[in-house]
């Protein structure tokens, strides 16, 4: 058996699996709301640093990297869920936590399916501009290619998007708050030390992305919507 | 402590057998002393029975002083009842209050079939062990102390994870039927002791194979089955058990 094979094959190595690309979307989580706080310059800042990211050596590849990342954790995930669920056919009438259940692990589930529902929309909304069509915004219209911050820009006037992104925000904070640090344990990093500081640590950065793109959603909103806004 | 006397009903799960369906019955029982253990109010209500010629509730138990791991039943949803660190047989009615109803369910999971009523085949766990935990070098007799040199915090941590007793409260209480702590105890255990060196690889790949072929679950790191476990067995378990798969596979 190949070490690939008894991976994919063992559930302790779709722990691995999970716990892997887990790491690498918070990587993307974080540097995707580092770069995303330019919104709050301004158009120049954030178009600038948008032109720069696409001219770094290798772009395509990392963004190839972590879109398999997104895949493989999604698709491991849907498997493991399906895997549990047969692992105890019949639930129990009264299951209660012994106390340690958090936010966090106790919604996996349901945060990483609006997540991915998300994921798919923002993808469709920013990334390739087909909802809405791009051609609907003012620029396109004018005969010019609308440029990204005019797709963000034109999207966020509507409040029920927004509401959604907001939703999004919430939930890949509380997604994180577990994800992060049980991808540590999954991987065997585990320390009884260190673990108190790595719970605390995952707990802030869930609260962190959370806040910072609810910010950004919602300064995006006024923003658009402000009288005479330049989109 | 004073002793005083409660009054609880138990919703109890009755299943004639395993290819029966099985429901809740629900037995009010008074003047329940607080000093009972909570299999001594499970007799109280089997000698009720009896009495009534009905069919007593079958639950698994041995010796009754919290070191055999043969009792065990989600009690009001809590693996061993609502205390910390205490297998079934060591919680008492003190813990409940008047007038509370308790459900009383087996454990749940598809590698642990129901026989009867609370009693579930927990087979699965001896496979485990049959597969990978035990060491095949002879050890002789009783070596002298400190005949064979183990540091002390690795004979700590392989006497703390030694002290599972199998009664599968990891698994009934895990979200998804996992049962990586007790394989992870078991691997553990051995893995931090000289005599286990041996098979090291091959103990962890064929006990976590073994786990994964019953049907078990996959751990993703909800803690309740440290929360439940009556002989506390650290997380740091399942982590162990990680990196001992991780070096396996080289």
């Amino acid at each position: 058996m190949t070490i690939l094979s008894s991976v994919f094959g063992s559930s302790v190595g779709k722990k691995f699996i999970v716990g892997i690309t887990g790491l690498a979307i918070c990587l993307f989580v974080l540097m995707h709301f580092l770069g995303n706080l330019n919104l709050l310059i301004g158009k120049e800042a954030f178009l600038d640093y948008a032109k720069n990211l696409h001219a770094l050596p290798g772009f395509v590849a990392i963004e190839l990297l972590f879109a398999s990342a997104f895949l493989v954790h999604i698709a491991m995930t849907i498997k493991l869920i399906f895997e549990n669920k047969a692992a105890r056919p019949v639930d129990y009438a009264v299951k209660k936590s012994a106390g340690v259940k958090t936010l966090g692990s106790a919604t996996t589930m349901i945060t990483g399916i609006y997540l991915l529902l998300f994921l798919v929309f923002h993808l469709l909304n920013i990334k390739f501009a087909i909802i809405p069509s791009i051609d609907t915004i003012p620029t396109a219209i004018a005969g010019v290619t609308p440029n990204v911050y005019e797709v963000i820009s034109y999207s966020f006037k509507n409040l029920g998007l927004v509401l959604f992104y907001i939703g999004g925000a919430v939930c890949v904070g509380i997604h994180i708050s577990h994800g992060f640090q049980s991808s540590f344990q999954s991987l065997g990093l585990n320390s009884p030390k260190y673990m108190p500081l790595l719970r605390t640590i995952s707990n802030l950065f869930g609260v962190l992305v959370a806040i910072g793109y609810t910010v950004i959603s919602v300064f995006m909103f006024i923003v658009a919507n402000m009288k005479g806004a330049t989109l | 402590m004073g002793s005083s006397t409660i009054n609880v009903t138990l919703k109890v799960w009755r299943q004639k057998n395993a290819e029966t369906k099985g429901e809740f019955e629900t037995y009010p029982i008074n003047n329940v002393s607080t000093d009972m253990s909570f299999l001594e109010a499970l007799d109280t209500v089997n000698e009720q029975l009896l009495q009534q010629g009905k069919e007593p509730i079958a639950f698994d138990h041995d010796c009754r002083e919290g070191i055999c791991g043969m009792c065990g039943a989600m009690v009001d949803g809590i693996a061993h009842g609502p205390d910390k660190a205490v297998t079934l047989c060591q919680t008492h009615m003190r813990s409940f209050h008047n007038g509370d109803t308790i459900v009383v369910e087996p454990w749940r999971a598809k590698a642990f079939p129901i026989i009867k009523d609370l009693v579930t085949d927990r087979s699965a766990f001896d496979k485990i062990i049959a597969s990978g935990g035990y060491v095949s070098v002879s050890t002789g007799g009783v070596p002298d102390a400190n005949a064979i040199l183990i540091p002390k915090k690795d004979a700590d941590l392989a006497m703390d994870a030694a002290a599972c007793i199998g009664c599968g409260a990891c698994v009934a209480s895990c979200p998804n039927a996992s049962a990586m702590l007790f394989v992870s105890a078991k691997i553990s255990h051995l893995s931090h002791l000289p005599q286990g060196q041996v098979e090291r690889k091959e103990r962890a790949k064929r006990m976590i194979q073994t786990m994964d072929d019953l049907g078990f679950g996959n751990c993703s790191n909800h803690r309740e089955c440290e929360a439940v476990c009556p002989k506390e067995i650290k997380l740091e378990n399942i982590a162990t058990m990680n990196r001992e798969f991780a070096s396996s596979l080289f």
